[in-house]
């Protein structure tokens, strides 16, 4: 079969298992993701050179054992971690970096799955109270080939938040610098109702705030309550978003996406309550790798879900060389 | 005893607290550091010639070092020196993190304090104020101070090892020891090894040293964080090396404790410490500046193998302020200059008769 069958096929499967949840579940159920992740395991071993060479021969006995590509290896541009050449993508996104960094590179053979895996992942939502017909809208402040200003686009299907209708609710998103930069506009309470959607980071700023400051202001300013605020938690190398709400909340687990919070010395999964860094499996990412691993550090909870604790532990200072890096990245 | 009692007096209290403390500080002899006295300022008891004049070092009264938390050594050494000038010595250190630090002061006796917190008495009160750490808290310092405040400032550095024939397996086992020691966090740790010859061949004996050296002194636990980073670089690494045959790696089974990352990409590559370690072939010598251009303003330490003056000697253009031999890299003389720069003359200042 040539790939963009196999592909195509590969996608359909993956729509049809979201298109059966119903009522309370709101993941793919844990065989079907098992059944659905170990075939896209097969397909991209068929179509993935770099991705075969690394798994190499072994036993694959369920989605956890799949292996996960360092979300760096998405910066080997020598390596595309993709399963069609290239120049067939229909586009890609690209990481954000500091200048002289390399970037990482996400390649989709077309984005339809990709929306498909956004739209998915706000289901969770429901969960947590968020009304289904909220009007969308995001705030300005996202530059370049970002997955995430792909993502608040295809959300609200306007443009950037303009007037507001005082009677009208609105679902506001955004990096939680725009949202910085909002609040310092001065006070604007949002329409009784509201939600907001912060996606983390601070990229390009040396600001940083805590997020029980961060969401404080949100309180102060906007007037929601921390309760209607959401984290976004996606990466240019995944399709899927996990979201959380609150201060403290945990990232619920993603209808087409999970997660698995592993120590870092043994590779194994650790118990729930226990600190790890995060693997990501998305069976959104049909182009590329299902299986992820990142550098973020995270608790992981019931059910699937886990709690962030460090976007970036890299960031964190640590040693002369730490430091040396910084200043070669300048 | 401090600021009393003449040098001699000093060095000796300095030799018998310093004696606990050989792992960070060597074995130090009196007479050594009356030789550093005598080379940097003639004298701390009284005028020497100079020039058609007579002149004395006047050591500062108050000396507050500003010392970072990821090894003891800078701090240690730091607090030395101030001691043997006989000034008053105040010693900031990270939280959590300054046991040696707080030892050595216990050791030596009164004229030190040592806390986690820094007041602003302490930074007012200081005629010498020297900092280690990052650009960042270099500035912020800098910037704090008065013009009449004497003020050093050693930033992060970072450094390399050359073997100049791969298949010497003594080189392995000395890189392996400069690598481990104090897994990495200072900035006398080598990042990358250029080897001549058989690099990779080199990568393999350095792996096989690096499991010994593991075995006899294990890597401290890491914390979370910094396992991560280091699982991923060594994955992400993997995934290279499993497609490319340019690159190679060696590792530690079951655990993080070491890393031997062979590639034939000369360009100096910065490790995430903890005994993560680069072998490179060794370029051309036409071909140094470019691998070392990233580096070239923070370079510290290079450590040859096999040592000779003369080798040395054409090591010494490249902007590190040390070549010393591979296996001794942790070592420093009491008579370095640190990041280039005397250690004491900097810290006083001179009355001159005539």
């Amino acid at each position: 079969m040539e790939f963009a069958d196999e592909y195509a096929l590969m996608c359909q499967r993956c729509v049809e298992a979201l298109a059966g949840l119903e009522g309370e579940s709101l993941a793919v159920r844990d065989d079907a993701f098992d059944g659905l992740a170990l075939e896209l395991f097969e397909f991209q071993m068929r179509w993935n050179p770099a991705y075969r060479n690394f798994v190499g021969a072994r036993d694959i006995d369920g989605w956890k054992a799949i292996p996960a590509v360092p979300a760096s290896a998405f910066k080997d541009a020598a390596r595309p971690v993709s399963c069609f050449p290239i120049e067939e993508a229909e586009g890609f996104f690209e990481t954000s970096g500091t200048t002289g960094e390399v970037k990482g590179r996400h390649y989709f053979y077309d984005f339809d799955m990709y929306r498909a895996a956004i739209e998915a992942s706000l289901r969770p939502l429901q969960k947590f109270g968020l009304p289904g017909d909220l009007r969308r809208c995001w705030l300005p402040g996202l530059e370049g080939r970002s997955s995430l200003g792909f993502m608040l686009e295809f959300l609200s299907g306007e443009g950037p938040v303009g007037e507001l209708d005082p009677d009208e609710p609105v679902l506001l998103m955004g990096t939680a610098l725009s949202f910085l930069h909002l609040f310092e506009g001065g006070i604007r309470h949002l329409p009784e109702g509201s939600w907001a959607v912060e996606t983390g980071g601070y990229k390009g700023s040396r600001r940083e705030l805590s997020k029980p400051d961060l969401y404080a202001m949100f309180e102060e300013r906007l007037g929601i309550p921390s309760e209607r605020v959401l984290n976004e938690y996606g990466m240019t190398e995944l399709s899927s978003q996990f979201y959380a709400r609150g201060v403290d909340g945990f990232h619920a687990q993603a209808p087409m996406a999970r997660a698995v919070v592993r120590d870092p010395e043994s590779g194994a999964e650790v118990g729930i309550g226990e600190i790890g860094y995060l693997s990501l499996y998305d069976l959104a990412n049909v182009g590329s790798v299902l299986a992820v691993a990142t550098q973020d550090i995270a608790q992981r909870g019931e059910g699937g879900s886990f709690q962030l604790l460090g976007r970036d532990p890299a960031a964190i200072p640590r040693g002369c060389s730490r430091a040396a890096d910084e200043f070669l990245s300048r | 005893m401090m600021a009393m009692g003449s040098t001699r007096e000093r060095a000796e209290a300095i030799v018998r607290a310093a004696a606990g403390f050989r792992e960070f500080l060597g074995d130090l002899r009196v007479g050594e550091l009356l030789r550093l006295v005598e080379l940097e300022l003639g004298s701390l008891d009284g005028f020497v010639e100079h020039g058609d004049i007579q002149s004395k070092a006047v050591a500062p009264g108050t000396i507050l070092h500003v010392v970072s938390g990821n090894s003891p050594h800078a701090g240690l050494q730091s607090l030395l020196r101030g001691v043997l000038l006989g000034s008053r010595n105040l010693v900031k250190i990270s939280r959590g993190a300054g046991a040696e630090i707080e030892a050595f002061a216990a050791a030596l006796g009164c004229g030190i304090e040592v806390s986690d917190t820094l007041s602003d008495d302490w930074l007012e009160g200081a005629d010498v104020v020297i900092v280690f750490g990052s650009d960042e808290t270099i500035d912020h310092f800098r910037q704090g101070l008065r013009p009449d405040q004497i003020f050093l400032a050693h930033g992060h550095r970072v450094s390399f090892s050359v073997v100049l024939d791969g298949s010497d397996s003594e080189a392995a086992v000395a890189a392996a020891r400069d690598v481990s020691l104090f897994d990495q966090q200072g900035c006398l740790s080598p990042h990358c090894i250029y080897v001549g010859g058989d690099a990779r061949g080199f990568a393999g004996l350095l792996a096989e040293e690096m499991a010994v050296f593991d075995a006899q002194q294990p890597r401290r636990l890491l914390d979370i964080g910094e396992s991560a980073e280091l699982m991923h670089l060594r994955s992400g690494y993997e995934f290279r090396a499993a497609s490319d045959p340019r690159v190679e790696l060696w590792r530690s089974e079951g655990s993080t404790n070491w890393t031997v990352i062979f590639e034939e990409e000369t360009q100096f590559a910065l490790s995430c410490l903890n005994r993560v370690v680069f072998v490179k072939p060794l370029p051309a010598a036409e071909a140094i500046p470019e691998a070392l251009a990233m580096v070239r303003d923070c370079l510290s330490t290079i450590g040859l193998w096999p040592f000779s003056p003369a080798e040395a000697e054409k090591w010494t253009g490249y902007g590190a302020s040390r070549i010393c031999p591979l296996g001794a890299a942790q070592n420093p003389s009491l008579f370095w200059h640190q990041d280039g720069g005397e250690v004491l003359a900097p810290m006083v200042t001179w009355v001159d008769l005539g």
